[in-house]
Protein backbone atom coordinates (compact mmCIF):
# COMPACT_ATOMS: atom_id res chain seq x y z
CA UNK A 1 0.00 0.00 0.00
CA UNK A 2 1.61 3.39 -1.14
CA UNK A 3 0.17 6.35 1.10
CA UNK A 4 0.71 9.97 0.94
CA UNK A 5 3.95 9.82 2.73
CA UNK A 6 5.02 8.04 -0.37
CA UNK A 7 6.13 5.33 0.93
CA UNK A 8 4.62 1.75 -0.43
CA UNK A 9 4.01 -0.27 2.65
CA UNK A 10 3.87 -4.09 3.11
CA UNK A 11 3.27 -4.49 6.53
CA UNK A 12 -0.25 -5.35 6.25
CA UNK A 13 0.56 -8.40 3.92
CA UNK A 14 3.52 -9.70 6.41
CA UNK A 15 0.89 -9.58 9.23
CA UNK A 16 -1.62 -11.48 7.24
CA UNK A 17 1.11 -14.09 6.39
CA UNK A 18 1.36 -15.23 9.89
CA UNK A 19 -1.95 -15.00 10.90
CA UNK A 20 -2.01 -11.73 12.94
CA UNK A 21 -4.71 -9.33 14.02
CA UNK A 22 -4.10 -5.37 14.15
CA UNK A 23 -4.80 -5.59 17.79
CA UNK A 24 -2.07 -8.67 18.06
CA UNK A 25 0.17 -6.85 16.46
CA UNK A 26 -0.45 -3.49 18.35
CA UNK A 27 -0.35 -5.18 21.53
CA UNK A 28 3.29 -6.90 20.57
CA UNK A 29 4.17 -3.21 19.79
CA UNK A 30 2.79 -0.87 22.27
CA UNK A 31 0.75 1.02 20.31
CA UNK A 32 -3.17 1.31 19.27
CA UNK A 33 -4.57 -0.70 17.17
CA UNK A 34 -5.41 2.81 15.11
CA UNK A 35 -2.25 2.81 14.56
CA UNK A 36 -1.30 -0.10 12.63
CA UNK A 37 -4.32 0.72 10.82
CA UNK A 38 -3.35 3.81 9.81
CA UNK A 39 0.25 2.43 8.69
CA UNK A 40 -1.38 0.03 6.46
CA UNK A 41 -3.86 2.27 5.24
CA UNK A 42 -0.46 4.34 4.13
CA UNK A 43 -1.98 7.52 6.73
CA UNK A 44 0.93 7.48 8.84
CA UNK A 45 4.46 7.11 7.81
CA UNK A 46 6.11 5.27 11.17
CA UNK A 47 9.18 6.44 13.03
CA UNK A 48 12.32 4.95 12.38
CA UNK A 49 12.06 2.91 16.06
CA UNK A 50 8.43 2.15 15.24
CA UNK A 51 9.93 0.73 11.98
CA UNK A 52 12.84 -1.06 12.68
CA UNK A 53 10.60 -2.88 15.87
CA UNK A 54 8.34 -3.71 12.94
CA UNK A 55 11.16 -5.19 11.35
CA UNK A 56 12.57 -6.65 14.31
CA UNK A 57 9.26 -8.11 14.88
CA UNK A 58 8.85 -10.14 11.31
CA UNK A 59 12.47 -10.92 10.95
CA UNK A 60 12.73 -9.49 8.21
CA UNK A 61 14.84 -6.50 6.85
CA UNK A 62 13.13 -3.23 6.75
CA UNK A 63 13.25 -2.21 3.14
CA UNK A 64 11.30 -5.65 3.19
CA UNK A 65 8.27 -3.66 4.89
CA UNK A 66 8.69 0.26 3.64
CA UNK A 67 10.18 0.90 0.52
CA UNK A 68 9.97 4.50 -1.02
CA UNK A 69 7.76 4.77 -3.33
CA UNK A 70 10.30 5.19 -6.53
CA UNK A 71 12.20 2.58 -5.60
CA UNK A 72 9.17 -0.21 -5.81
CA UNK A 73 8.16 1.04 -8.94
CA UNK A 74 11.62 0.56 -10.15
CA UNK A 75 11.88 -3.09 -8.34
CA UNK A 76 8.40 -3.98 -10.25
CA UNK A 77 9.70 -2.78 -13.72
CA UNK A 78 12.83 -4.19 -13.27
CA UNK B 1 -14.68 6.35 16.18
CA UNK B 2 -11.77 4.93 17.77
CA UNK B 3 -11.03 5.34 21.71
CA UNK B 4 -8.74 8.41 21.50
CA UNK B 5 -10.86 9.83 19.23
CA UNK B 6 -13.57 9.68 21.76
CA UNK B 7 -11.40 11.38 24.09
CA UNK B 8 -10.46 14.29 22.18
CA UNK B 9 -14.44 14.90 22.24
CA UNK B 10 -14.74 14.34 25.42
CA UNK B 11 -12.16 16.71 26.71
CA UNK B 12 -13.36 18.92 24.36
CA UNK B 13 -17.48 18.77 25.44
CA UNK B 14 -15.66 18.76 29.24
CA UNK B 15 -13.95 22.28 29.02
CA UNK B 16 -16.61 23.46 27.33
CA UNK B 17 -19.14 22.26 30.19
CA UNK B 18 -16.67 23.67 32.44
CA UNK B 19 -16.89 26.88 30.57
CA UNK B 20 -21.28 27.26 30.37
CA UNK B 21 -20.87 26.85 34.36
CA UNK B 22 -18.26 29.65 34.77
CA UNK B 23 -19.99 31.91 32.30
CA UNK B 24 -23.68 31.11 34.48
CA UNK B 25 -21.90 31.72 37.77
CA UNK B 26 -20.44 34.70 36.40
CA UNK B 27 -23.58 36.38 34.32
CA UNK B 28 -25.99 38.57 35.95
CA UNK B 29 -28.79 37.99 33.56
CA UNK B 30 -27.54 39.38 30.19
CA UNK B 31 -24.57 41.42 31.64
CA UNK B 32 -21.31 40.42 33.70
CA UNK B 33 -22.20 40.52 37.24
CA UNK B 34 -20.26 41.93 40.16
CA UNK B 35 -18.33 39.74 41.89
CA UNK B 36 -16.05 40.18 44.78
CA UNK B 37 -12.31 38.98 44.62
CA UNK B 38 -12.87 35.93 47.13
CA UNK B 39 -15.77 34.55 45.08
CA UNK B 40 -14.40 34.99 41.79
CA UNK B 41 -11.37 32.90 42.91
CA UNK B 42 -13.57 30.31 44.08
CA UNK B 43 -15.20 30.27 40.48
CA UNK B 44 -12.30 30.18 38.69
CA UNK B 45 -10.66 27.52 40.99
CA UNK B 46 -13.28 25.76 41.52
CA UNK B 47 -13.79 25.33 37.65
CA UNK B 48 -10.34 24.36 37.21
CA UNK B 49 -10.56 21.37 39.63
CA UNK B 50 -13.73 19.85 38.43
CA UNK B 51 -11.92 20.28 35.45
CA UNK B 52 -8.99 18.42 36.74
CA UNK B 53 -11.68 15.46 38.09
CA UNK B 54 -13.24 15.45 35.01
CA UNK B 55 -9.85 14.81 32.77
CA UNK B 56 -8.79 12.18 35.67
CA UNK B 57 -12.24 10.54 35.13
CA UNK B 58 -11.77 10.56 31.42
CA UNK B 59 -8.11 9.29 31.64
CA UNK B 60 -9.47 6.48 34.11
CA UNK B 61 -12.32 5.12 31.48
CA UNK B 62 -10.17 5.50 29.05
CA UNK B 63 -7.77 2.93 30.76
CA UNK B 64 -10.44 0.46 32.14
CA UNK B 65 -11.76 0.28 28.58
CA UNK B 66 -10.98 -2.80 26.70
CA UNK B 67 -8.21 -3.10 23.63
CA UNK B 68 -4.50 -1.68 22.99
CA UNK B 69 -5.29 1.36 24.86
CA UNK B 70 -4.83 -0.02 28.19
CA UNK B 71 -1.51 0.05 28.30
CA UNK B 72 -2.32 3.81 28.83
CA UNK B 73 0.37 6.05 27.37
CA UNK B 74 0.04 7.70 23.83
CA UNK B 75 2.18 5.77 21.19
CA UNK B 76 4.18 7.90 19.06
CA UNK B 77 0.95 8.46 16.22
CA UNK B 78 -0.94 9.94 19.36
CA UNK B 79 1.89 11.98 20.37
CA UNK B 80 2.15 13.24 16.80
CA UNK B 81 -1.25 14.12 16.94
CA UNK B 82 -1.25 15.93 20.07
CA UNK B 83 1.50 18.20 19.20
CA UNK B 84 -0.39 19.29 15.94
CA UNK B 85 -3.52 19.77 18.19
CA UNK B 86 -1.41 22.07 21.06
CA UNK B 87 -0.19 23.99 18.27
CA UNK B 88 -3.87 24.59 17.05
CA UNK B 89 -4.68 25.80 20.60
CA UNK B 90 -1.33 28.07 21.10
CA UNK B 91 -2.19 30.11 17.39
CA UNK B 92 -6.03 30.00 18.58
CA UNK B 93 -4.73 31.48 22.01
CA UNK B 94 -2.36 33.89 20.30
CA UNK B 95 -4.94 35.40 17.98
CA UNK B 96 -7.30 35.31 21.31
CA UNK B 97 -4.97 37.52 23.10
CA UNK B 98 -4.64 39.75 20.15
CA UNK B 99 -8.42 39.99 19.70
CA UNK B 100 -8.73 41.23 23.98
CA UNK B 101 -5.88 43.78 23.18
CA UNK B 102 -7.56 45.75 20.24
CA UNK B 103 -11.17 45.68 22.09
CA UNK B 104 -9.09 46.82 25.21
CA UNK B 105 -7.92 49.52 23.12
CA UNK B 106 -10.78 50.43 21.30
CA UNK B 107 -12.81 50.28 24.44
CA UNK B 108 -10.58 52.63 25.80
CA UNK B 109 -10.49 54.58 23.23
CA UNK B 110 -14.21 55.78 24.37
CA UNK B 111 -16.15 53.70 21.88
CA UNK B 112 -17.67 51.60 25.05
CA UNK B 113 -18.33 48.76 22.74
CA UNK B 114 -18.08 45.71 25.21
CA UNK B 115 -20.33 47.42 28.09
CA UNK B 116 -20.20 45.31 30.80
CA UNK B 117 -17.57 42.64 29.53
CA UNK B 118 -15.17 46.06 29.69
CA UNK B 119 -11.67 44.89 31.05
CA UNK B 120 -11.17 48.10 33.44
CA UNK B 121 -12.71 46.51 36.21
CA UNK B 122 -11.85 42.34 37.58
CA UNK B 123 -14.68 40.78 36.62
CA UNK B 124 -14.52 41.75 32.55
CA UNK B 125 -10.59 40.83 32.97
CA UNK B 126 -10.95 37.64 34.45
CA UNK B 127 -13.97 37.15 32.37
CA UNK B 128 -12.00 37.92 28.78
CA UNK B 129 -9.30 35.50 29.98
CA UNK B 130 -10.89 32.40 31.01
CA UNK B 131 -13.16 32.87 27.66
CA UNK B 132 -9.79 33.32 25.72
CA UNK B 133 -8.45 29.97 27.40
CA UNK B 134 -11.68 27.88 27.28
CA UNK B 135 -11.53 28.77 23.26
CA UNK B 136 -8.18 27.78 22.90
CA UNK B 137 -8.53 24.31 25.05
CA UNK B 138 -12.14 23.77 23.03
CA UNK B 139 -10.23 24.18 19.95
CA UNK B 140 -7.03 22.11 20.76
CA UNK B 141 -9.05 19.33 21.50
CA UNK B 142 -11.27 19.74 18.51
CA UNK B 143 -7.93 19.71 16.40
CA UNK B 144 -6.65 16.75 17.85
CA UNK B 145 -9.73 14.88 17.37
CA UNK B 146 -9.60 15.90 13.28
CA UNK B 147 -6.26 15.53 13.57
CA UNK B 148 -7.19 11.58 14.48
CA UNK B 149 -9.54 11.19 11.94
CA UNK B 150 -6.80 12.76 9.15
CA UNK B 151 -3.67 10.11 10.50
Amino acid sequence: MSGAYGIVCRLRSFREDRGLTQVDLAEALLVSRQTIISIEQGRYAPSLDLALRLAKFFAVPIENLFQLQDDGQAMQAS
Amino acid sequence: MSLYERFQLRGAMLILAGYVFFVVMMMDGLILGSHTADRMAFLVIGTMAMLAVGFAGLWVLAMRSDGPHRHGTPDERERQIELVAERAGYRLLDGAIFVLIILALVDAGGAGILGSFNMNWPEGLIFALVTASALAGVVRFVAGWHAARQV
